[in-house]
């Protein structure tokens, strides 16, 4: 059984009444006949909220159904307990086929160690957050959606469905942008022409800053000139540049950070490691 | 034939002053109706004479003979009019003289909605109607519109009204495309829309053409393919998730005709010197006509034009 089939059930039994924690709710309200009643009219208040789906379990509005809020405060109890335990078994499904497929695997947000987090280190509104190298994914078990970044970028976005299948975007996302397809020094002269056409004043260059510029000169680089459609359009992206910004930084690791441009006399240096990298990091350009 | 007729806007009441094209049409149509008697007449002869066979009198038998003799003469004579070689004459001649009246009407529609009008050739019709040309296929009641040599728009109603009111649609879309892709960040208040687009345009090529030299490594005012600025201001245009991360989902159009729609536009409303600068557009070498792709054409706005490759420009200082 899946995690979100798991958080289904859940909501199936507390709609039902006959299993799991809707049990122990019907304990709760199960001392006189009256209480029972009041229970399935109030069950039926539920059930269009939690008929919006799993999605709205972790966020729904126990106070707007005509409850005590001691009720309310059981049932929350019970949904966090058990929505808490589905993302911990998640976490340790994605962190062992992650590993599986050769890559790192981090938890952001949870603990310092970034180990598998526990049950109760969860928070159910928040979503589960995994850094696998030069991927960073979300998983947002309110939303029922699983959102990958690289560098910072919105780079995809898909249902969430079981851990395997967000391992396996992971894996592709990797694959895709793990090498750039420019060479560093050719990167580095976009840059620096880049910085030479930017209107920001002065040495304060970003990667983000750079990138509208870069961006024209890496689509007359990839064939726009010859073919101004929408195919040759989309042939750079910004994870194109990321990637090729990321190559910078890779090549300049023996050279103390600085990479001569290509048929300039420049330098350029990205501040950030390859894992930090984001729009925001700094760009340095000096004269060789 | 009547279809023709009514295809193209010339019905018997949209012509009050073009009889010819009705009498065609209703020639025709009488030409067929004879065809059609004559038709039955033969297949009364050949009844006839399946029964004289069978035994009829000898005054009977005579009777048919000479009906079937007259008959043949008939069909043999040169001017038979149902003929295939008539009934192509005068279909020839409808539609010549449907051509003419839709002219005639195409012309008078455009002068009154103050649209300049010229005839560019004859075999096949072709039109120029301000800035575009106009194509008619009279089989299919529709037409072509190009402008700069480019295919604008196929299918295009064949009635003068309705062509010429495309037209004038066309041209008003195409003076407002630029600005409406391409946004204006720097708005200043108070600016007319022609002001605008000659600020916005000029600087859109400027910036362009100071990328590619970049990038080249060359001065700025040495020249640069039209064909690459295009690319460029087309990059422009393209909404703001395009912008931030390349992505084409939002795809917005800027063709060639509307680039050279663009200059055009900015040559006639004086726009081609600004902050010091002056454009400059290059002719393109009869060697670099050979390849359309990378040749613009501008029209000169007296009734021709001209293939235009590169832009440069020049201070004027």
């Amino acid at each position: 059984m899946t995690r979100l089939e798991s958080i289904v059930r859940v909501k199936s039994d507390i709609v039902n009444n006959n299993s799991g924690c809707a049990a122990e709710l019907s304990a709760l309200l199960s001392s006189s006949e009256a209480a029972a009643k009041v229970l399935r009219k109030r069950q039926k208040a539920l059930e269009p909220v939690l008929a919006e789906g799993a999605s709205a379990l972790g966020r729904v509005r126990f106070e707007a159904v005509p409850w005590n809020s001691g009720d309310a405060e059981a049932v929350r109890v019970l949904l966090k307990r058990e929505l808490c335990g589905c993302m911990a078994s998640f976490a340790a499904e994605l962190a062992k086929a992650l590993k599986q497929a050769g890559l790192p695997c981090t938890f952001l947000g949870t603990q310092e160690s970034g180990n598998v987090p526990e049950a109760a280190e969860m928070h159910p509104e928040e979503p589960l957050t995994v850094r696998s190298g030069i991927i960073r994914a979300e998983a947002d078990f309110a939303l029922e959606k699983a959102v990958l970044f690289f560098c910072g970028v919105k780079c995809a976005e898909a249902k969430l469905g079981s851990a395997g299948e967000l391992a396996e975007e992971i894996v592709d996302l990797t694959v895709r942008f793990k090498g750039g397809t420019v060479p560093a020094d050719v990167m580095a002269g976009r840059l620096v022409l880049a910085a030479s056409l930017s209107e920001s004043a002065g040495d304060a260059f970003t990667v983000g800053g750079l990138w509208p510029v870069v961006h024209r000169i890496g689509l007359m680089a990839g064939g726009l000139g010859k073919s101004p459609s929408r195919a040759g359009l989309g042939c750079y992206s910004i994870f194109d540049y990321l990637a090729g910004v990321r190559n910078v930084i890779l090549s300049t690791e023996a050279s103390g950070g600085w990479v001569k441009a290509s048929k300039s006399n420049a330098a350029v240096k990205i501040c950030a490691n390859p894992e930090d990298l984001s729009l925001e990091s700094k760009v340095e350009l000096r004269d060789e | 034939m009547s279809n023709i007729c009514n295809n193209i806007g010339c019905s018997q009441e949209g012509l009050p002053e073009d009889g010819r094209v009705c009498s065609a049409a209703e020639e025709l149509a009488a030409l067929a109706q004879k065809a059609a008697d004559d038709f039955e007449e033969m297949k009364g002869l050949a009844e006839a004479a399946s029964k004289c066979l069978r035994g009829g009198s000898l005054t009977a038998k005579y009777a048919l003979y000479r009906r079937l003799a007259h008959f043949s003469e008939e069909r043999a004579a040169a001017g038979w009019a149902g003929s295939a070689e008539s009934f192509r004459k005068l279909k020839t001649a409808a539609v010549r003289d449907a051509v003419a009246a839709f002219k005639k009407n195409f012309k008078a529609a455009a002068k009154s909605a103050g649209m300049s009008f010229s005839v560019l050739g004859t075999s096949p019709e072709e039109y120029k109607v301000g800035a575009f040309v106009v194509r008619p296929d009279f089989s299919e009641a529709s037409a072509e519109v190009y402008y700069a040599r480019c295919l604008l728009s196929s299918g295009v109603s064949l009635v003068p009204e309705t062509l010429v009111a495309f037209l004038k649609r066309q041209a008003d879309d195409m003076d407002g495309r630029f600005i409406e892709l391409y946004g204006d960040a720097d708005g200043q208040t108070g600016e007319d829309a022609e002001e605008k687009f000659r600020r916005c345009f000029f600087s859109a090529v400027e910036d362009s053409c100071r990328l590619m030299l970049k990038c080249r490594r060359r001065p700025f005012g040495e020249r640069v393919p039209i064909h690459d600025v295009w690319a460029l201001i087309m990059a422009s245009c393209q909404d703001g998730k395009f912008a931030a991360s390349g992505d084409t989902s939002g795809y917005r159009e800027y063709s060639k005709a509307q680039m050279c729609w663009d200059i055009s536009r900015l040559k006639r409303l004086g726009g081609l010197c600004r902050g010091g600068l002056r454009l400059n557009l290059g002719t393109a070498t009869i060697g670099l006509t050979k390849n359309k792709d990378q040749v613009f054409w501008l029209d000169d706005g007296l009734g021709a034009g001209q293939y235009y490759y590169s832009v440069w420009f020049q201070s004027r200082g």
